[in-house]
């Protein structure tokens, strides 16, 4: 942890140290070694060989007794002063003539001969080398080194040892504290320049500095990304004062919108209320004009030449018309303001009730046939208004027939992307394209004659009911061959698992 | 313990008894005729070190099986002394004893034509000869015979050296010492090692005196 938090320059000098002192103790150690070695070695080969020269010059001595002779030998010995003793064993063990250096004492003395080699022992090296005349052994020579010169010179190479890494570690710190500079310097001025670049937000300034090594191309590639990250941070800002001015635009824009869009809320509903008050206020002189119509006509009952007559029932039945027309206006303002709230509506109560109910008469005296092939999908609106929606179209497909045909009505529903499409198919006389665009267009009659009478807002409150539900609606037809009403309604929350797998069942059927 | 045992074993103690008898009884004849003084068992081993401290011309050791042979011209002192070496070998070689009658054993009338009495092609095939104290008065003639042929000459008198002998032990004193004559040494093309010269108390050198003094 401590070795992480080091700056640069410290831990360049630590590698280059301890790289150093790694080194410098591997070599000094193999060195020692070797030389250590090589040292005992050489030094064991000199003493066998001055063993075996002086082993050579007295075995005759020996043999023939001659203790003077051998000793004048051993005391040549005197040229090495690292020899503290030689002695000459005669072949039966018994030393025959010895040597002492002048510092050693007795104690140097071996106590047993060994087999012919040189044995390193705690103070002395000892070399025994058999003496031979003609080749057989008459005796066995010992020589015995002081180990004090291979004890001195092991001294003496670990004092150098310790005085070269003492020396080298120096030189080490000052060379590695000089040229750290060259690794850490261009670390240091890039870690400077992203600090003051982080704190002063300023992407214009540049690291300065070159060099082919990794530390250059990081020093490049930062320089280029500052340059990409001002290029970028200035398209930034010019992006941003666009988008403000646009913004601001937007603002004014839709403020304008806003205030349009009131106004417009403003008159629609001043206009409503005047529609609901208009045609609820001009209901009640319509009213009396085809109340006191009635009366007149009672009144002046065949006193009426024909035209008087027939001017009147026009006057009361153009009263009556614009009564029909005046409820169907207010039927349409209420669509959107007296609508209730949307549920799941089963639309196959809704056909039954209209059966049932609204147009039992109509459907009695026409013999009007409708059939639902097979159950209705529910949808999710709102139920009043539903009733309206099939009302008005059973209404449509019962009055535009051909005197004497049976009106016969089919409906039929199916999922189409989530949604329940509903087809209301007629047998009536059909319109043209023409007619076809018109159709839902208020007081666009179709079929203006007067065999069929009508107020031409039907097909319009249908549109208007269907867009209020967030739906489309649309015709299919064709002159004399029936028309297909078609409306597309969000479909009604299921009422069970069942039921919604029944739905989804039934979509490849009724796909077919 | 069987029979045969059991006579062995009466045998041997009965010996022992003979021997331990023989030996108390008469130690000073024992020593005298059967073995050898403490000076000539020294004066047997120089011989034998003499061998080895030595070497002959190449023609004389030619052939690698013949053995050394030491010829003894005289009345032999050495009696059992040999022994030791007797089995031993010198440069890979055997070693072989021949005894010479010397003249002292002969008759005066042979003695005055010793080159027909003397076994002198005997004393010549010799590589050591070693020429008894018994033949003092003759070692000169007998030296003369063997002067110019690859034989190391050994003897124990006092003028050996002088009369062309090349090795002489000198009278006992506390230990075995010798003398060398190199130039009769030079003559029968012997070579002595230097280590031998070393320790010897005297060398003659030519007709001068070289003593070492030691």
């Amino acid at each position: 942890m401590k070795l992480l938090s080091m700056t640069i320059r410290d831990k360049v000098i630590c590698l280059v140290m301890f790289v150093c002192v790694v080194v410098l103790l591997l070599a000094g150690c193999t060195l020692y070694g070797v030389i250590h070695y090589t040292f005992r070695s050489s030094m064991a080969q000199q003493m066998q060989t001055d063993a075996e020269v002086i082993a050579n010059n007295c075995n005759v001595a020996l043999v023939f007794e001659n203790t003077d002779d051998v000793r004048s030998v051993l005391s040549s010995l005197h040229a090495k002063p690292p020899i503290v003793f030689a002695g000459v064993y005669n072949q039966s063990g018994d030393l025959f003539a010895d040597y002492y250096n002048a510092a050693a004492d007795q104690r140097v003395k071996p106590d047993t001969l060994k087999p012919q080699g040189s044995y390193f022992g705690q103070d002395w090296l000892t070399v025994y080398q058999p003496i031979i005349l003609d080749g057989e052994t008459i005796g066995t020579l010992v020589i015995r080194s002081d180990m004090m010169l291979l004890r001195s010179f092991t001294r003496t190479v670990l004092i150098a040892t310790v005085i070269i890494l003492v020396v080298a570690l120096g030189l080490g710190y000052v060379l590695s504290a000089r040229f750290q500079r060259i690794i850490s310097s261009p670390v240091l001025r890039l870690a400077e320049t992203a600090n003051e670049i982080s704190q002063s937000k300023d992407f214009s300034v540049r690291v300065q500095g070159r060099s082919g090594d990794e530390l250059g191309q990081l020093i490049e590639s930062l320089n280029r990304m500052l340059e990409r990250i001002e290029q970028r941070d200035s398209k930034l800002l010019r992006a941003n004062k666009c988008l403000t001015e646009e913004v601001e635009h937007r603002q004014e824009t839709e403020q304008i919108l806003r205030e349009s869009e009131e106004k417009l809320k403003r008159s629609n509903q001043e206009l409503q209320d005047f529609a609901y008050v208009a045609s609820h206020d001009l209901r009640e002189p319509l009213r009396k004009i085809s109340a006191f119509g009635g009366l007149l006509t009672d009144s002046f009952e065949g006193k009426m030449d024909e035209d008087q007559q027939e001017n009147l029932s026009f006057m009361i039945d153009g009263a009556q018309r614009m009564n029909d027309m005046i409820h169907a206006l207010l039927t349409y303002s209420r669509v959107t303001t007296q609508g209730g709230e949307f549920r799941a509506v089963d639309l196959n109560e809704v056909v039954n009730d209209i059966r049932e109910f609204e147009l039992s008469v109509k459907i009695e005296e026409t013999s009007t046939c409708i059939n639902v092939p097979q159950p209705l999908y529910s949808v999710n609106g709102d139920q009043s208004q539903m009733r309206q929606l099939f009302q008005n179209l059973f209404a449509n497909a019962i009055k535009y027939q051909k005197a004497g045909t049976i009106p016969e009505i089919t409906i039929r529903s199916r999922i189409v992307d989530g949604k329940v499409r509903v087809e209301v198919q007629d047998n009536g006389i059909g319109m043209n394209p023409q007619q076809c665009k018109n159709a839902f267009i208020m007081f666009k009659r179709v079929h203006a004659d007067k065999q069929y009478e009508g107020t031409g807002i039907g097909l319009a409150v249908c549109k208007k009911i269907v867009e209020r539900h967030g739906g489309a609606i649309g015709v299919n037809s064709e002159t004399d061959k029936g028309s297909t009403f078609w409306f597309i309604l969000a479909a009604g929350q299921p009422a069970s698992e069942q039921e919604a797998e029944e739905i989804l069942v039934a979509v490849p059927a009724t796909a077919k | 313990m069987n029979y045969v045992n059991r006579r062995e074993f009466v045998i041997g103690i009965l010996l022992c008894v003979i021997i331990a008898a023989g030996l108390v009884t008469a130690p000073a004849a024992a020593e005298e005729s059967q073995t050898a003084s403490r000076e000539y068992k020294i004066k047997a081993a120089f011989v034998f070190n003499f061998l080895k401290a030595v070497d002959w011309p190449q023609e004389v050791m030619a052939d690698a099986n013949q053995p050394i042979v030491i010829g003894i011209v005289g009345d032999n002192p050495f009696a059992d002394a040999f022994n030791p070496i007797k089995d031993k070998t010198v440069k890979d070689r055997g070693i072989d004893f021949i005894q010479f009658a010397g003249p002292s054993s002969l008759t005066s009338k042979q003695r005055n034509d010793l080159d027909n009495n003397l076994s002198i092609e005997g004393f010549r095939s010799c590589h050591l000869l070693f020429i008894c104290s018994s033949e003092r008065k003759y070692q000169r003639q007998i030296l003369k015979y063997v002067n110019d042929h690859p034989v190391i000459t050994v003897g124990e008198s006092k003028n050996f050296v002088d009369d062309g002998g090349i090795f002489n032990f000198l009278p006992q004193t506390k230990k075995a010492g010798f003398e060398v004559n190199l130039a009769a040494g030079k003559r029968a093309k012997i070579t002595i090692s230097s280590k031998l010269l070393r320790i010897a108390k005297r060398i003659k050198e030519g007709q001068g005196d070289d003593s070492r003094g030691k």
